[in-house]
C-alpha cells in the first residue's frame, strides 16, 4: 500500500508503472469475461489518461484476444465466451478508433463477408467474422442470403484485401463460381482474394472454383486470411 | 399404442410445451420468404408483416390445421401395395443416395455415380424389411448430360430401379418439379393424391425461418395431396435454445408451422410429424446429429407429436462417425431405439455415416439389422396362453429338450425370434469374422446380380417420355 507521505515524485513513477501493468490486467480481465460495460468505463478511463489508442490496442486488447483465441482452442473457452470477448474488444475498438495517430495501428485489411444467396445460414460466417476482428481485421459482414452484385458492390465501395463466402446448402454452393465470375466480369478479382467455406465445402471445390482460400472453421479461417494477406 | 412406449415427459410437461409452443407462433412467429405462401396464410387469417415477412399464427390457426391433418391414411408403393398410417410396427426407410459413398476398404469416400444409386436400390430391394427409399438430391459425377439435367436423370435412375415408396428431400424448386413429373408418370392415374407413391420432406431453416425455395416446394407437393413431412433442424445453443426442452419448443413450433401451412394449401393433405433435434457444439461449432441428447430430444419431440396425435416420422440412423465403428453403431442404435419406442411410424437413415453426407452398402445392410433389433424390443413379450407354454413345458418335463416339440415348431418362426443377418453368431465358425465383413459379403451377393428395372414397360416408356419433356421445360427456361 502506497504510503501518503513518499515524494510526489516516486508516487508519480510508482503510480504510472501500476497503472500499464494494471491495465494490462484489467483489459485482459475484461476481455476474458466479455465485460463489455466494465471494457467501456476502462477504455474512457484510459483514454481520460491520455494513454495513447494505439498502445491500448497494440499492448492490451490485441494480446487479450490472443488469449481468448488459445483459450478456446486448448477447448477451455466455449464460443458464446468467445463471441462475448469479441464485442468487449468492438466496444473498446470503437471509442478507441478515431483517436488513432498515423499507422501506430496495424490493420491486417478489410474484410467483405456474407452467406451467399439462397442461404439464410447464419452462424458459421457470423463467427468467422469475430475470429477476423479479434486478428485485427476489419470485417463488413453484408449478412445471409447475399447475392453475387451485392459482394461486387461491397468490394467496389470497400476495397477489401478479402472476400469470404459461405454456404451450407449444397444448393447455394454454385452461387460462390457465380460471385467469383462477378468479381472477375466487374474487374475486380485480382485487387482482392477469395475466401470460402461452410460445412459442404471442400478444399478441392474451392480450388475447383478458382477461390484463393478454403477453411474449416472459424480458427483455420483466420490463420488462412493471415497467409493469404501474408500477416501470417 | 405399441406393446412398449416410452414417455419422456408427464401430461403437465406436455401441456406446458404446447402453451410455449402456441406462445411462439402467436408472437414471434416465422419469417417466410415466399410472397406466395404469405398471401395464403393471410387469407386463412394469420398476422402477416410483410415488411419483415414474419407470419404468426393464432391458437385457432394450429388448432384447425390439427383438425385437418387426417390421423390415418395410406401410404403406396409402385407395386401397389398399401403402407397403412399410422402402423404398429415402423416401416423402415433405405437411403439411394447421399452427396459421398464410402467403399468397402477405402479410406476416404468418393463422388457418387448412377451405379451407386442402383446398386443401393438393389439393397433396398433385396432385404425385405425395408418399405421405404429416401433420396437426398445431390448431383452425380459421371450422368452422361449437361449439369441442369443432372438431377433428373439420377431420379429417373432411383425410379426405375425400385418400385419402393420414395421419401423425397428436393433440392430446390426445380428439383421438385423433376419428382413430381416423373412420379406423375409412374403412377397409373397421374394422380399423386390417389397414388402417393412419395412423401416429401420440408424442413425449415432455424431458427423460425421457412425459405422461399422450401415454400414453393411445400405448396407444390401439397396442392398435389403428397404427404408432407415436417422435418425441423434445429440445433440447440446455435439456432434453439441450449437446453433440451428449449430446443423442443422450437422445433414443435416450427414442425406445427409446416403442417398448418400444408393445411392452409391443401386441407386434409396427409402431414407427418418429425424433426432432428440437432446439437450446436458451442465448443467446436460443428452441428452433431447424434449427440446423447438427440435420442433423447427425439423421443421428447416425437411424444409432441403423439400428444396432438399425428403420424410420426424420425430421422434416427444418424452418426458423427467418419466410418464403421463403435460410435457409429453406439449413436445409431441408441437413436433407433428412442424413435421405435416413441411411436415413429417411420424410421430413415439406413446407410448413412458422417452426418447424412456419406453412404455405404455395408452400412445399408448393418443399419437395416439395428433398427431391426430396435423393433423386436418395441414389440414386447406377447403373453398369451399359448405362450405360456404351460403345455409343452409339462410334456418335455424335466431333463428333456424342446427342438422336437409341436411347440417350438408352431412358434420357431413366428416372430418370436429375430435372426440378424450381418451378426456374428457362429464365432470362430464365421467365415466373415466382423459385421463389417459380413456385412460386405450381404451387400456384395446382392449388388453383383443383374440390376433388373423394377417397373413395367409401360411405366419405363411414360418415365422416359416425362424425363424429354421436363428436359425441353428446363431447355426452354434457360
Amino acid at each position: 500500500m502506497r504510503s501518503r507521505h513518499e515524494p510526489r515524485a516516486t508516487r508519480q513513477l510508482v503510480t504510472k508503472g501500476r497503472t500499464r501493468v494494471m491495465n494490462l490486467i484489467l483489459f485482459q480481465e475484461r476481455i476474458l469475461e466479455g465485460d463489455i460495460e466494465g471494457i467501456k468505463t476502462l477504455t474512457e478511463q484510459s483514454i481520460s489518461e491520455e494513454i495513447p489508442a494505439g498502445m491500448i490496442i497494440n499492448e492490451h486488447l490485441i494480446p487479450a484476444m490472443r488469449e481468448v483465441g488459445r483459450l478456446y482452442e486448448a477447448g477451455e473457452k466455449f464460443i458464446p465466451e468467445m463471441l462475448m470477448s469479441a464485442r468487449a474488444m468492438q466496444t473498446s475498438m470503437g471509442l478507441l478508433k478515431p483517436l488513432i495517430v498515423g499507422d501506430e495501428v496495424k490493420i491486417a485489411g478489410s474484410v467483405v463477408l456474407g452467406t451467399v444467396e439462397g442461404d439464410l445460414h447464419d452462424i458459421g460466417k457470423t463467427l468467422v467474422g469475430v475470429m477476423l476482428e479479434g486478428a485485427g481485421f476489419e470485417v463488413l459482414d453484408l449478412g445471409t442470403d447475399v447475392k453475387p452484385g451485392e459482394f461486387v458492390e461491397a468490394v467496389r465501395d470497400v476495397g477489401p484485401v478479402i472476400v469470404g463466402m459461405s454456404a451450407l446448402l449444397t444448393t447455394t454452393m454454385p452461387v460462390m463460381e457465380e460471385t467469383i465470375d462477378a468479381l472477375e466480369e466487374a474487374g475486380l478479382r485480382d485487387s482482392v482474394k477469395v475466401m470460402v467455406g461452410g460445412a459442404p465445402i471442400t478444399a478441392d471445390f474451392a480450388a475447383s472454383i478458382g477461390a484463393d482460400g478454403f477453411a474449416e472453421d472459424a480458427g483455420a479461417a483466420v490463420r488462412k486470411a493471415r497467409e493469404l494477406v501474408g500477416v501470417g | 399404442m405399441r406393446p412398449i412406449e416410452l414417455s419422456v415427459f408427464t401430461e403437465d410437461e406436455k401441456q406446458a410445451i404446447h402453451t410455449a409452443t402456441l406462445e411462439v407462433l402467436e408472437t414471434v412467429g416465422l419469417r417466410v420468404y415466399d410472397e406466395g405462401l404469405r398471401g395464403l396464410m393471410r387469407g386463412r387469417g394469420a398476422k402477416v408483416d410483410d415488411m419483415t415477412g414474419n407470419v404468426k399464427l393464432a391458437p385457432r390457426l394450429v388448432k384447425e390445421a390439427l383438425s385437418t391433418a387426417p390421423r390415418s391414411f395410406n401410404l403406396v408403393n409402385r407395386k401397389g401395395e398399401a403402407l397403412p398410417i399410422p402402423t404398429e410396427e415402423a416401416y423402415i426407410c433405405s437411403r439411394v443416395l447421399l452427396p459421398k459413398t464410402l467403399d468397402y476398404g477405402a479410406k476416404e469416400p468418393r463422388e457418387p455415380v448412377v451405379d451407386d444409386i442402383i446398386k443401393a436400390c438393389q439393397i433396398a430391394n433385396a432385404l425385405d424389411d425395408v418399405d421405404l427409399v429416401l433420396r437426398t438430391d445431390t448431383p452425380v459425377s459421371d450422368v452422361d448430360a449437361p449439369p441442369e439435367f443432372n438431377g433428373l436423370l439420377s431420379i429417373q435412375t432411383a425410379m426405375i430401379y425400385t418400385a419402393k415408396h420414395f421419401l423425397c428431400i428436393p433440392i430446390n424448386y426445380e428439383a421438385m418439379k423433376d419428382w413430381v413429373a416423373l412420379a406423375e408418370a409412374a403412377t397409373e392415374s397421374g394422380d399423386l393424391a390417389k397414388e402417393p407413391i412419395m412423401t416429401l420432406e420440408v424442413s425449415t431453416t432455424a431458427p423460425l425461418q421457412l425459405d422461399e425455395q422450401s415454400c414453393r416446394i411445400l405448396r407444390l407437393g401439397a396442392e398435389k395431396g403428397l404427404p408432407v413431412m415436417a422435418m425441423p433442424m434445429p440445433a440447440g445453443g446455435g439456432t434453439a435454445p441450449v437446453t433440451t426442452v428449449g430446443e423442443i419448443v422450437v422445433l414443435n413450433a416450427e414442425a406445427l408451422f409446416i403442417i398448418v401451412a400444408t393445411q392452409i394449401v391443401n386441407p386434409g393433405c396427409p402431414s407427418f410429424y418429425g424433426g432432428i433435434p440437432c446439437t450446436f457444439d458451442l465448443r467446436t461449432g460443428i452441428i452433431s446429429l447424434s449427440s446423447p441428447e438427440f435420442p433423447l430430444m427425439t423421443s421428447g419431440s416425437l411424444e409432441m407429436g403423439r400428444f396432438y396425435g399425428l403420424p410420426l416420422l424420425s430421422a434416427s440412423k444418424y452418426t458423427d462417425s467418419l466410418t464403421f465403428d463403435e460410435q457409429c453403431g453406439a449413436e445409431k442404435i441408441m437413436a433407433s431405439f428412442a424413435s421405435l419406442v416413441s411411436g415413429a411410424d417411420i424410421i430413415y437413415g439406413n446407410g448413412d455415416l458422417d452426418n447424412a453426407t456419406v453412404l455405404s452398402l455395408e452400412q445399408l445392410v448393418v443399419d437395416l439389422d439395428l433398427v431391426l433389433a430396435a423393433r423386436r424390443f418395441v414389440q414386447g413379450i406377447i403373453v398369451d396362453e399359448d405362450r405360456l407354454a404351460l403345455e409343452a413345458i409339462r410334456r418335455v418335463g424335466p431333463a428333456g429338450h424342446y427342438l422336437e416339440d409341436p411347440h417350438t415348431i408352431q412358434f420357431m418362426r413366428s416372430g418370436e425370434r429375430l435372426a440378424p443377418r450381418s451378426y456374428n453368431r457362429l464365432g470362430h465358425r464365421s467365415t466373415a469374422k466382423t459385421q463389417l465383413e459380413k456385412a460386405h459379403s450381404i451387400a456384395q451377393n446382392i449388388v453383383s446380380q443383374p440390376a433388373d428395372p423394377a417397373v413395367t414397360e409401360a411405366e419405363m416408356v411414360r418415365i422416359h417420355a416425362a424425363v424429354e419433356e421436363r428436359m425441353r421445360e428446363i431447355k426452354a427456361r434457360a
